[in-house]
């Protein structure tokens, strides 16, 4: 008896339009200006929505890979201005499809717990079968 | 002749047709937990708390509302009965208050020398200690830190244990051992009672492989005992957070989901409490949403679902707009984003 194992690819079209397994994270908060904190999820997503008390910077690498930690990236964000800020006390939806996200803030000290909110709707795809997307214009340089 | 169906989950029409209006207005006290249900699965939800002021907060979580039960040091304990296993796995949730040597976190009968069952270590750092029919197997090397959810998995039969702490095998031993006809979680003597929570207790009537045992363990995830040799599963849910069980605990005696071995509570009564679970402590600590009085939000998720806790008395609105597929297609939720 043999079995056979699949999962969908990131092409799957379908897998977006039924998308929506909910993932919900209070992540902890960076200690020092400018560390980048990292959120990965177990599936790829569709959207990523951040809830936030204070500014902060999303991106898709670390934001400097000179402040530890620097997640084994050789490129950064900031170097290219490949980041967004979200406002303090706005709500910032990214309809991107990744396995990652970080963020991080000029001003560590005013964060406290609870202040950044993280909510994605999730594909069914495995994170496995996400790209690597460090260097893609737009993401890190 | 009628011939009934319903879509399923990857119907992709079922998304893209959604729309069928449901609406909710809800009025929670200061401290209220409630389950909101949808009779289909969702498309997207918009949550508004509508109190006028923005100190009242409401979380929104996805986690299954599972419930726990809580001792302390006191001479509180349950027990109960069942058909003699020569040999049996027990899966286990405890998180203690404090920790003190020599605390019962399970006892088994019938009492041979002295006893059977897990214990907290004697002297030094607290750890697992295992007794078979009076004989001291072994202890495990993971600290029991106080305020710390572990799980521990027992398998016994003659000339061969294990205790899995955490999913990782700690303790194996090679004693005799004859059978156990029932248990005790906690004791009747304040010294050895453990002073803490348990939640998610099943017995198999076999000893289950590593694997399987790893798969119950569900990284930290929600527990589903579905072997075929689960003799009994005690949840420790009511009705006041409905689950997907339909019969509530009482604190006088907590149901078995799987057969009639219920267990019933001796010595104290007036130490128990039914309090929030491991998956519930989980998502209020990093798995949650929260909304500021006049704070509105869009979640495109699709659930059965939401958990919703007021930290301050408020009252919250509920748009879920509707997909056809019903709701008992979907899955439960748990692990990563939502409860682990």
């Amino acid at each position: 008896m043999s079995s056979n194992f699949y999962s969908v690819g990131l092409n799957h079209v379908g897998a977006y339009q039924v998308s929506g397994k909910p993932f919900l994270l209070v992540p902890t908060l960076p200690t020092t200006n400018d560390e980048s904190v990292r959120i990965q999820f177990p599936n790829v997503t569709k959207s990523i929505t951040f809830k936030v008390k204070h500014d902060i910077r999303v991106h898709f690498a670390p934001y400097d890979i000179t402040v530890p930690p620097a997640f084994d990236f050789t490129t950064d964000a900031s170097t290219s201005g490949n980041y967004f800020i979200v406002l303090a006390n706005t709500t910032h939806t990214f309809d991107v499809k990744c396995k990652e996200v970080f963020f991080s803030t000029g001003n560590a000290s005013s964060l406290t717990s609870g202040d950044v909110e993280v909510f994605a709707e999730l594909t069914n795809i495995p994170a496995g079968r996400m790209f690597d997307l460090e260097g893609l214009d737009g993401v890190s340089s | 002749m009628t011939f009934r169906y319903s879509v399923g989950l990857q119907n992709v029409g079922s998304y893209q047709v959604s729309g069928r209006p449901f609406l909710k207005d809800l009025t929670l006290t200061a401290g209220q937990k409630t389950l909101v249900e949808f009779p289909n699965v969702t498309n997207k939800i918009k949550i508004c708390n509508d109190h006028n002021g923005a100190g009242h907060k409401l979380e929104i979580m996805f986690c299954e509302p599972k419930r726990a039960i809580s001792f302390n040091v006191t001479n509180e304990y349950y027990d109960t009965t069942f058909s003699a296993l020569t040999e049996f796995t027990m899966s286990i949730w405890v998180k203690t208050g404090a920790t003190t040597a020599g605390q019962r976190v399970i006892d088994f009968n019938p009492v041979v020398g002295s006893g059977t069952g897990l214990r907290t270590s004697s002297g030094g750092t607290p750890k697992t200690r295992l007794l078979v029919d009076g004989v001291n197997v072994g202890t495990g090397t993971t600290t029991i830190t106080a305020n710390t959810w572990f799980n521990f998995t027992i398998t016994i039969k003659d000339g061969e244990q294990k205790v899995f702490v955490n999913g990782n095998l700690e303790i194996t031993g090679a004693t005799t051992f004859a059978s156990a006809n029932g248990l005790e979680l906690g004791d009747a003597s304040s010294a050895l009672n453990l002073d803490g929570t348990y939640d998610e207790v099943a017995l198999f009537s076999s000893v289950l492989t590593d694997v399987e045992i790893s798969n119950l363990w569900n990284n930290g995830g929600m527990i589903q005992p579905t072997h075929s040799s689960l003799v009994s599963y005690w949840a420790f849910e009511d009705n006041n957070y409905k689950t997907f069980y339909s019969s509530p605990d009482t604190l006088g005696v907590v149901l078995d989901r799987v057969s009639g071995n219920n267990l019933t509570l001796q010595g104290s009564t007036s130490n128990v409490s039914f309090v929030d679970g491991r998956l519930i402590e989980n998502a209020e600590a990093r798995h949650k949403i929260t909304l500021s009085g006049q704070e509105q939000i869009t979640l495109s998720a699709k659930c059965k679902q939401i958990f919703l806790h007021a930290v301050g008395g408020l009252e919250v609105g509920i748009d879920a707009p509707l997909t056809g597929i019903p709701a008992n297609r979907m899955y439960e939720l748990t692990g990563p984003g939502i409860d682990e």
